[in-house]
């Protein structure tokens, strides 16, 4: 069954591209199209970013099998202020069709509060000033309940201002600067992605009991690429005293060809690699580090999420490649499994782990919604602190100084899924957030007593 | 460091240089000839990566890459000449600025037409068979595609310097670098000129855009990514000159390549300190054609 | 704009002249002045941040008019000085613990040192390569904020900034960037209007002329190049306190274009047209943001449209269409360009403008 909707979508796809042909065409008709997302329909914001060929399946018309109650009065409303063009305009789309099912299935089940849900997605362009505008928009014009968003970690930090200075509650899913739980930290900001420190940590620790002293590291090179890297490199090198890294680089993000760095890697002989590449960047890399034989001189390990996998198939052999992820489509549990199976119906692919972790933003504030009894911003915060909360990853629980869920890092080994035909994550270990997050004295400390 | 390794990262700039030599030579064409900085010329680039994409997978089999290098191009081109009659042409013998914020209104239109069509998931295009795999060169392991990709360029290289110096086509443009006044006079349809110069520059961009696919991953934003540094190229090598573009392109390209060994995370500033140097020491760079 | 416009009617281009009475510098700008005083209580708070917004962009325009209105140079560095000044503000609360007004100070000092230094650099070459050995300047000095993570915290930016209790209404901090907005392009017309405006233009319509009646050319065109810093830095500033924060992006040399764009709707041959554009561009972005999905497409094709058919800007269109209206003779610049492509090039080249 899944093979013809996928041949249909093929189909309809190779049509859509003979008419790329006409440029010209194209041009007014884009106008046009542009046209009808327009302020008309400001709630159908969701379903109208919806990239033209990819997805196509909308998500509410398999969600309206709900048999409670239908909600009814205002509905309550979800603002999402992400990444929709751009280098990372992938994660911003996996994060929307996330929450747009969350919602959907919320509201096919009573709603929340009893009331309808509406999710309103607006692109921030990865620019933090245009994030923080869009927040301010959302809450102002559109009287949002509370923001999610966005996928830039720069964008984030000039959004949890806007978070504190209107007293609405802020939840990051994707975007993971520890900044925003230490020196930006806010009450009215919660975090349901693992903080850079956190990620880079448990794989330092995981990393330092494998064989390998000669360490080298290659990272985007913005912020998150240099946090991680430093972090992973402070962390490995106090686990295991052997180790010792010999090279570090840091393309820029985006950057299209990597394969001066990748022989610069190669030239300075190391055992193993440690890489917080991600998305594009890290298709790039696997593409032209197996054109150069690098696989067969080196253990590399990476952020190796589902879109990244998707797209590289059976390309490149990484059978065994042990890799990181943040929230992958393969934990074993009924919400995930349930999950995995909505979002297969609705977008006929698996979920990444952006789409996963937007779902979960969602489902977060729903239940300390429902818990606290009103849709209020300071209930909320009081309501959050200490709150556990159902999601993909289980039960949940957000601690109090920094409002960082706790959320554990995955490790794992990559094996080839015949059925899906691309590389998954199999033997998933679960790192504790409470083993390697920062201890409530050194975010005191960090935050300067 | 060991021969090996700098004979390496000497052919992967190289491999890099023959890329940005494509894409750039396109740019200084058409800015040698009518005077335009195109900032969309990236999106020609993008376009016809994306294209490629489409085409190769529309000619199904072991022809499928050939097809892309040629078709993908030749609808970029339409797609320049279009750009060109209904909008550049208007603003020819006005202020220069304008044509510049022209085409940068381009880029923008082109881009999100680029993300309407194909969405927002990155793009890949397999090399075609005879460029797979790995060559062994004396001990050191370099992809054959980066070699295609060398020869291509010097391909392209040799059929541009043909073109302009043995063909009518070559000589008209000649003439309108050196003296665009002279050009209308001995009865050259200007008009003509530069529609098929721009409609060129594009397709070059194109080419080098189908090209790139297979070796890298196709975003959006590689619009921007490519512009900046093909500027880099003809400002260095000095805009309307094929030599300095072919040299712009190999300066950047190794530059860049040595650099990141020795300054991982500043490879690109040195790029941008070089194109200072450049123009300080010689203002219309390294072969450029002084300002009347 | 360019064209071909007879030599007396090109020395008569004055934004004062050939005006309708309405849009005489006295009547606009007090008229300008009533509605920016009245705007924020017409319309709702989110817009309220929008006008803010507008009021940093005419600034920043305005600024940016002095090189290319004025002096006929185009630079892809502008935005650099903008970032610098932003970058004054926040850096000097985060090292120094300074208060956002007195950063506020710093901010056009900064930035016009760092236009006088970098200004002597680019000044070295001339017209297009001036225009491009800014954009490497410009990326250079991008690069720069973006990777000194320890001083300016990288790409994530400073974002946070305390701002003093009084400003922390908005309609307050409203009235302080009006106030900030109003004092400089008070300062900048007066600089525009004086002797030193009168011989930038002169070099505009004619750098070699300009040069044999004994003018030093290079040396106005740093100062012009300097006080357009200057101003950079001080919307910069000013954005600082407008979004309480300030990031690398502020310096890239494609936020360079943001201030081009303004001037060209506005029309750079009048003083007021940066003004007049930032409005116009300000709320137009924001519209298209927040209603189109592809809202590249729609901004793209908008601003193709003003290019090919009103590339004097609103302004000048206001003007001719006033003319129109009254019967009056029409302003200067004729609307209609040589027919024969590129090779006839208008007397006032750019000197950043191509060729």
């Amino acid at each position: 069954m899944r093979m013809t909707r996928r041949d249909a979508r093929r189909h309809t796809g190779a049509r859509r591209r003979v008419a790329a042909a006409l440029l010209a065409a194209a041009l007014a008709a884009s106008a046009c199209a542009a046209d009808g997302d327009g302020p008309g329909s400001p709630g159908a914001a969701g379903d109208g970013t919806e990239p033209a060929g990819e997805d196509g399946a909308d998500a509410d018309t398999d969600a309206d099998a709900g048999t409670a109650d239908a909600p009814e009065g205002d509905p309550l409303r979800i603002g999402m202020a992400t990444s929709l063009s751009g280098s990372i305009a992938l994660f911003g789309v996996a994060n929307q069709n996330g929450a747009q099912l969350a919602v959907d299935q919320l509201n096919a089940s009573g709603g929340v509060l009893g009331r309808p849900v509406e999710l309103i997605v607006r692109d921030d362009q990865a620019r933090p000033e245009e994030g923080a505008a869009l927040a301010r928009d959302l809450i102002l014009s559109e009287g949002v309940d509370v923001l999610l968003g966005p996928v830039s970690s720069g964008v984030a930090l000039a959004i949890t201002e806007v978070s504190e200075e209107r007293k609405v509650p802020f939840i990051t899913h994707t975007a993971n600067t520890s900044a925003l739980m230490v020196e930006q930290f806010q009450p009215y900001m919660v975090s349901v992605v693992p903080n850079t420190y956190m990620e880079a940590r448990a794989q330092g620790v995981d990393l330092a009991d494998e064989p390998y002293t000669r360490w080298a590291t290659i990272a985007p090179n913005y912020e998150f690429g240099q946090r991680q890297t430093q972090t992973f490199v402070d962390t490995i090198t106090a686990e295991n005293d052997q180790v010792e890294i010999i090279a570090q680089q840091f393309p820029e993000l985006g950057e299209a060809d990597l394969r001066p760095f990748i022989t610069a890697l190669i030239s300075s002989d190391p055992e193993a690699v440690y890489s917080p590449l991600f998305a594009g960047d890290l298709i790039t890399f696997t593409r032209q580090a197996a054109d150069l034989g690098f696989f067969e001189q080196v253990e590399f390990t990476a952020l190796y999420e589902t879109d990244a996998l998707e797209e590289l198939r059976d390309e490149v052999d990484l059978e065994g490649v042990r890799g990181y992820s943040r929230c992958p489509f393969t934990i074993d549990n009924d919400q995930m499994r349930d999950f995995v199976d909505a979002y297969q119906q609705a977008h006929d692919r698996v979920p990444s782990d952006w789409a996963c972790m937007a779902y979960d933003a969602v489902m977060l504030w729903a239940q300390v919604a429902e818990a606290a009894g009103t849709e209020d911003a300071d209930a909320f915060v009081e309501t959050v602190e200490d709150f556990s909360f159902t999601g993909l990853r289980g039960e949940t629980h957000i601690r109090g100084i920094d409002h960082q869920a706790a959320v554990p890092s995955y490790i794992g080994r990559l094996t080839f899924d015949d059925e899906l035909g691309f590389y998954v994550y199999t033997d998933l270990q679960t790192v504790p957030a409470e083993d390697i997050w920062l201890s409530e004295d050194e975010v005191t400390e960090l935050r300067g007593g | 460091m060991s021969t090996n390794a700098l004979l390496l990262q000497i052919l992967t700039g190289l491999s890099r240089a023959a890329i940005l030599f494509i894409v750039a030579a396109g740019l200084s064409l058409v800015f040698g000839a009518m005077r335009i900085v195109n900032i969309a010329h990236g999106s020609f680039y993008m376009l016809g990566a994306f294209l490629a994409v489409t085409v190769a997978g529309a000619v199904a089999g072991p022809f499928g890459f050939v097809a892309a290098l040629v078709v993908a191009p030749l609808i970029v081109a339409v797609v320049g000449g279009v750009i060109e009659v209904s909008a550049l042409r208007r603003l020819y013998g006005k202020e220069h600025l304008l044509q510049l914020l022209a085409t940068f209104a381009v880029l923008l239109v082109l881009h999100d037409a680029v993300r309407w069509f194909y969405g927002e998931r990155p793009r890949s295009l397999r090399a075609p068979e005879f460029a797979r795999g790995s060559v062994d060169l004396a001990g050191t392991i370099y992809p054959r595609y980066g070699l295609f990709i060398i020869v291509a360029a010097l391909l392209i290289a040799g059929g541009l310097w043909a073109l302009m110096s043995r063909t009518g086509l070559g000589r008209d443009i000649r003439a309108a670098v050196s003296d665009p006044e002279m050009l209308g006079m001995v009865g050259v349809d200007v008009r003509r000129l530069f529609t098929i110069v721009f409609m060129l520059g594009a397709a070059l961009g194109g080419i080098g855009g189908v090209l790139a696919a297979p070796q890298t991953t196709l975003l959006l934003g590689m619009d921007v990514d490519i512009i900046v540094q093909s500027f880099a190229v003809v400002i260095i090598g000095g805009l309307g000159s094929l030599l300095g573009t072919a040299v712009g392109a190999v300066l950047v390209g190794v530059t860049f390549a040595l650099g990141i060994v020795w300054f991982p995370s500043a490879a690109m500033a040195i790029v941008f300190l070089v194109m200072v140097a450049v123009l300080v020491v010689r203002p219309t760079g390294l072969f450029g054609i002084p300002e009347a | 704009m360019s064209t071909t416009t007879t030599p007396t009617r090109r020395r008569s281009r004055r934004p004062s002249l050939a005006t309708p009475d309405w849009m005489r510098p006295r009547t606009g700008w007090t008229a300008a002045a009533v509605i920016a005083v009245a705007a924020p209580w017409l319309v709702d708070e989110r817009q309220v941040f929008v006008l803010m917004m507008v009021l940093i962009l005419a600034v920043f325009a305005t600024s940016y008019n002095i090189l290319l209105g004025n002096t006929g140079m185009v630079s892809f560095a502008h935005a650099s000085y903008y970032g610098v000044g932003a970058y004054a503000v926040t850096l000097s609360a985060l090292h120094l613990g300074w208060s956002p007004l007195l950063g506020m100070a710093l901010a056009p000092v900064a930035a016009g040192a760092l236009g006088y230094l970098t200004g002597l650099v680019a000044l070295r070459a001339t017209r297009l390569y001036f225009a491009l050995l800014t954009l490497a300047i410009g990326q250079l000095m991008y690069v720069v904020m973006f990777q000194w993570r320890t001083f300016t915290r990288g790409d994530d930016g400073i974002h946070g900034l305390r701002l003093p209790d009084v400003l922390g209404p908005t309609l307050n901090r409203y009235y302080f960037l009006l106030l900030l907005a109003a004092l400089a392009i008070a300062i900048m017309g007066v600089a525009m209007r004086s002797p030193f405006g009168a011989t930038l233009r002169a070099i505009r319509e004619n750098r070699d002329r300009a040069g044999f009646l004994g003018i030093k050319v290079k040396r106005y065109e740093l100062a012009a190049f300097t006080l357009g810093s200057a101003f950079a830095g001080w919307a910069g500033g000013m954005y600082a306190i407008f979004d309480r924060g300030s990031f690398p992006l502020l310096l890239h040399w494609t936020t360079s274009a943001e201030p081009i764009f303004v001037t060209l709707i506005g029309g750079m041959n009048s003083f007021a047209g940066p003004v007049v554009g930032a409005v116009i561009f300000g709320l137009l972005r924001d519209y298209v943001t927040r209603n189109f999905v592809y809202w590249g497409v729609v901004l793209g094709l908008v601003l193709l449209t003003l290019i090919l058919f009103l590339p004097g800007g609103t302004v000048e269109g206001l003007k001719r269409l006033w003319a129109r209206f009254t019967g009056g003779p029409p302003p200067e610049g004729d609307p209609a360009a040589p027919d024969h492509p590129g090779v006839d090039e208008p007397a006032p080249a750019s000197r950043g403008g191509v060729r």
